[in-house]
C-alpha cells in the first residue's frame, strides 16, 4: 500500500462551493451500503460541516465520498455545498479514496465489501492488485472463493442485501441464498428472525441442497414445509424441529436406527437419572452409561436395573444398532 | 489419455542442474520456462493468488528440503494402520476428481515436483539399510498421481531399478492415468508394483474428470503384467449410487477377468471419506458432482463417511465378489475402523501391526521367486491358518497366512 498512499497523499484538492445540481449521485465509487436515511437533521441545523469529495466528469461532477450528505443537503433545500474536486486523480486511485475515507468511519459490512470489489474491477483494478491491496483492507484472506462469494451478493434482491448489510445474514449463507430462486429467499429472513449462528444456518442450507438434490425435490417445497412448521412451533423450538425434519430425510438410514434406539430405550422405563448414550452415528461400538448416586443403597438400585435390561430383547435389538 | 503439457514450468535456482530438472526441460520444448534468481521469487509465487485451476496449468521444479520418507498419514489413531510409508516427490494433481483432497490439503495451487531425486535415493538406502529386518512398503502417491507426470520427469526410471535389488521393500507406484511408457522401457523387477485406482465407469465418467479411462487402465495394467510388474487395484472410492452393486460387480469381475489372481499383489477398498473443508470445496468447484449424495455422517475422526452399516454392506458385498474369483488374494479396507474390519472379515487386527503384518507377507510373497519367499525370520503374528497361498518353499510356518479366507471359513459370510 505504500506507493498508493503516496500517489493518493500527492494529488490536489480543490475546495470550492459547488452547486448541488451539477452533483451526479451515479455510484461509480460508492462504497458505503447504508440504506437508512441519517443526517437530514443535522445537517438542517448545521449545514455541511465536512466538504464531499467529488470527481469532475466534464461540466459536472461524480460523489466520490458524502453521497448521504448531498441528499440530505438536498433534502434540506440547500443550493450549494462545500466539496473538495479531486484534480488529476485517476479512476484507480478515486475508487481507493472512496474505500479509505469509508474505512476512516469504521469496518465495512460484508455488502460493502462486495461493492468495493465491484467498485473496484470496475474501475480498472486488476484481480491480482484486488487480492494484494484490496482485500486486506477488507479484512479478507483473498481467494477464489471468496471473491465468488462476495460477487454472488450484488445479486441478492435488495431487502437480502439489506440484512446481509446489517449482518443478520452470514456471508456464507448470502452467497448460498444468492443461488436460489426469490421465493426461497424468505429462508434468509426467518434466520434473522430467529436469531439462529452461521453455523446453525451453514447446517441447515446444506441440508435443505442435500434433501432437494438427493430427494429430488424443489427447494421451494422444502421452504414450504419448514414454513409450516415455522407456523406451529415456539420459536425457541422452530431450529431443532427443522433440523430433525430435514435430518430425517437426508439420513433415512441413521434416522431409523436413531429411532429404533430411543424406541427401546423407552420400553426399558429406566429411572430419570440413569442414561444410555448412543455413540455419535453409532460410529463406534460402544454405549455409555451414567448415573449419579450417593450411597451403596443407590448404587446397587441402578445396578440391579441395569442388570434388569440387560437380558432384555429390547437391549438384544439395541446391541445391534453398533 | 491426453498427457499432462504445463504451460510455464518455474525453476528454482537450487535445482536448475539436477539431472531430473534438465530431463523434464528436455521433454518440452517450446514451452516457457522461468528460471528463478533466489528462493524468495519462489516463495512469492506460491504466496501469489492462483487459483487452483490455474495454478495446475504451472508446474514448478523445486527440492525437497527435509525426509522424504513418513509413515502415511492418511489413518488417525482410531483407524487400522496397514504401516504403509510414502514418499513425496511430487505435489498436486491434475486429474481433477471431484472428491480429490489435495483441492483442500495442499497450500499453493502449483504442480510441484521435488527433482532432488539423489538426496531422496540416499535416503531410502540409509533407512533400509539400518533396518534390514524391517520390511518398507512405500507408495508415491500420496500427494500426487505417481505416474501423471512421468513422462516428464521420469522418476521412475530412477525409483524402479533402485527398490528393484532391495530384500526389504517394495515401491507402489498408484496411478489413474495410462503414463506407463517410462515403466515398459526398463527391466521390470518384482519390488516394483504398480496400482490403479479404479471405479465404475459411472464415477468414473461423472466424478474423475482427466484420468484415463477403465479400458484404458485396464491396457495399461496389461502392459505392465505382461512386461513383468505385480499389479495391484485399489476399489477406492467405493461410491453408493442407484446402480453400485450392478457396477461394482462388473468392476471386479472385469478386473478378474482380465488377470490372473497371481498377477494382483493386493486390492484395496475404500469407502468415500474426506475432511469437512473438502465438502465445501466440491459444492463450489464441481457444483454438479453428485458425489455428496449418499447418507454420509461425520465419523469419530471427523472425516466425513457413509453411515457405518452402509459402509460394511459395501465392503462386505465387494469382499464376496472378489472371494468368487480369488480365495487368496490380499484384499484390505483403507482408513477403517477395527469395528468396521470385524463385520466385513470376522477379524479384528490391532490398531498398528496386525495389519501391516499381514501386508507385508503379501509383499514378500510378490517380491520374491516362488521357492524363495524369504519369510523364515518374520513372525507374522497371526498363526490362525494353514491356508498356504503361492509360495512353495520348504519353511511353510509362517507364510501366506490368510486371515480373511480363515475367518470366513470359520462361519462368517
Amino acid at each position: 500500500m505504500k506507493s498508493t498512499a503516496v500517489i493518493i497523499s500527492s494529488v490536489l484538492f480543490h475546495f470550492q462551493d459547488i452547486s448541488l445540481e451539477s452533483i451526479l449521485l451515479d455510484e461509480d465509487f460508492r462504497i458505503s451500503f447504508h440504506p437508512e436515511q441519517r443526517g437530514l437533521q443535522g445537517v438542517r441545523e448545521f449545514g455541511i460541516v465536512q466538504p464531499v469529495i467529488l470527481f469532475p466528469q466534464k461540466a459536472e461532477f461524480l460523489a466520490v465520498c458524502g453521497f448521504r450528505r448531498v441528499q440530505a443537503a438536498k433534502g434540506a433545500g440547500m443550493m450549494r455545498i462545500p466539496a473538495l474536486v479531486s484534480r488529476g486523480l485517476e479512476r484507480k486511485q478515486t475508487v481507493l479514496l472512496s474505500l479509505l475515507e469509508r474505512l476512516s468511519h469504521g469496518p465495512l459490512n460484508n455488502m460493502e465489501r462486495a461493492r468495493s470489489v465491484e467498485k473496484f474491477s470496475q474501475n480498472g483494478w486488476l484481480k491480482q492488485e484486488i487480492g494484494r491491496y484490496l482485500f486486506p483492507l477488507l479484512e479478507l484472506k483473498f481467494n477464489a472463493m471468496v471473491l465468488d462469494q462476495l460477487a454472488a451478493l450484488l445479486g441478492l434482491p435488495p431487502e437480502v442485501q439489506t440484512d446481509v448489510a446489517s449482518g443478520e445474514i452470514h456471508l456464507y449463507t448470502a452467497h448460498r441464498l444468492a443461488q436460489w430462486a426469490p421465493y426461497e429467499l424468505q429462508i434468509g429472513r426467518w434466520f434473522s428472525d430467529l436469531k439462529l449462528g452461521v453455523n446453525k444456518q451453514r447446517e441447515l442450507l446444506g441440508l435443505m441442497d442435500d434433501v432437494a438434490r438427493v430427494c429430488n425435490v424443489e427447494k421451494a417445497s422444502l421452504v414450504q414445509d419448514l414454513e409450516e412448521i415455522r407456523s406451529r412451533a415456539e420459536p425457541v423450538q422452530v431450529y431443532d424441529a427443522w433440523l430433525q425434519t430435514l435430518k430425517s430425510r437426508r439420513y433415512p438410514r441413521f434416522n431409523e436406527a436413531q429411532r429404533q434406539f430411543e424406541e427401546n430405550k423407552a420400553r426399558f422405563h429406566l429411572p430419570g437419572q440413569i442414561q444410555i448414550i448412543s455413540p455419535p452415528f453409532f460410529e463406534e461400538s460402544r454405549y455409555k452409561v451414567s448415573f449419579p448416586f450417593g450411597s451403596r443403597e443407590e448404587l446397587e438400585l441402578h445396578c440391579r436395573k441395569l442388570l434388569e435390561i440387560a437380558e432384555t430383547p429390547e437391549m438384544e435389538a439395541i446391541l445391534r444398532l453398533i | 489419455m491426453k498427457q499432462y503439457q504445463p504451460e510455464r514450468i518455474y525453476v528454482d535456482p537450487a535445482v536448475t542442474d539436477e539431472p531430473v530438472t534438465q530431463y523434464t526441460l528436455r521433454q518440452v520444448p517450446g514451452i516457457p520456462v522461468v528460471y528463478f534468481q533466489s528462493r524468495e521469487q519462489l516463495a512469492e509465487l506460491y504466496a501469489s493468488d492462483t487459483t487452483l485451476t490455474e495454478g495446475k496449468k504451472q508446474l514448478v521444479l523445486t527440492r525437497h528440503p527435509g525426509k522424504f520418507l513418513k509413515g502415511c498419514q492418511g489413518c488417525t489413531s482410531s483407524r487400522v494402520h496397514c504401516n504403509y510409508f510414502t514418499v513425496t516427490y511430487a505435489t498436486n494433481c491434475h486429474l481433477e476428481c471431484t472428491y480429490c483432497i489435495l483441492q483442500a490439503y495442499l497450500n499453493n495451487p502449483f504442480m510441484r515436483v521435488y527433482v532432488n531425486v539423489t538426496d531422496l535415493l540416499e535416503e531410502l538406502d540409509a533407512v533400509f539399510s539400518q533396518n534390514p529386518q524391517g520390511i518398507y512398503r512405500v507408495g508415491t502417491g500420496e500427494l500426487s498421481d505417481s505416474l501423471g507426470l512421468d513422462h516428464l520427469t521420469g522418476i521412475s526410471r530412477w525409483l524402479i531399478p533402485f527398490f528393484g535389488g532391495r530384500k526389504n521393500a517394495v515401491l507402489e507406484l498408484k496411478t489413474k492415468t495410462d503414463n506407463v511408457a517410462n515403466l515398459l522401457d526398463m527391466p521390470a523387477n518384482r519390488n516394483s508394483v504398480i496400482s490403479w485406482s479404479i471405479n465404475t465407469a459411472t464415477i468414473s465418467s461423472r466424478e474423475e474428470w482427466k484420468t484415463a479411462t477403465l479400458e484404458e487402465k485396464f491396457e495399461a495394467a496389461r502392459r505392465c503384467a505382461d512386461h513383468g510388474y505385480p499389479l495391484a487395484f485399489h476399489f477406492d472410492p467405493l461410491v453408493r449410487y442407484d446402480n453400485w452393486e450392478a457396477d461394482y460387480r462388473a468392476l471386479v469381475d472385469s478386473v478378474f477377468d482380465r488377470f490372473d489372481p497371481e498377477q494382483i499383489a493386493w486390492l484395496s477398498l475404500g469407502a468415500l471419506r474426506f475432511h469437512k473443508e473438502l465438502r465445501d470445496v466440491i459444492r463450489w468447484r464441481f457444483p454438479r458432482s453428485e458425489i455428496l449424495n449418499g447418507e454420509i455422517v461425520r465419523g469419530t475422526d471427523s472425516k466425513y463417511q457413509y453411515f457405518k452399516p452402509i459402509r460394511v454392506e459395501m465392503y462386505a458385498r465387494m469382499l464376496e465378489w472378489i472371494r468368487q474369483h480369488s480365495s487368496s488374494t490380499t484384499v484390505y479396507l483403507c482408513m477403517e475402523s477395527q469395528d468396521v474390519y470385524r463385520n466385513v472379515f470376522n477379524w479384528t487386527p490391532s490398531l498398528r501391526g496386525d495389519l501391516g503384518k499381514y501386508m507385508d507377507q503379501g509383499v514378500l510373497l510378490t517380491i520374491r521367486a516362488p521357492h524363495d519367499c524369504g519369510l523364515q525370520n518374520v513372525d507374522c503374528g497371526m498363526k490362525i491358518s494353514k491356508q498356504i497361498r503361492g509360495c512353495h518353499c520348504a519353511n511353510r510356518k509362517y507364510l501366506g497366512v490368510n486371515p480373511w479366507a480363515e475367518d470366513r471359513r470359520r462361519g462368517r459370510s
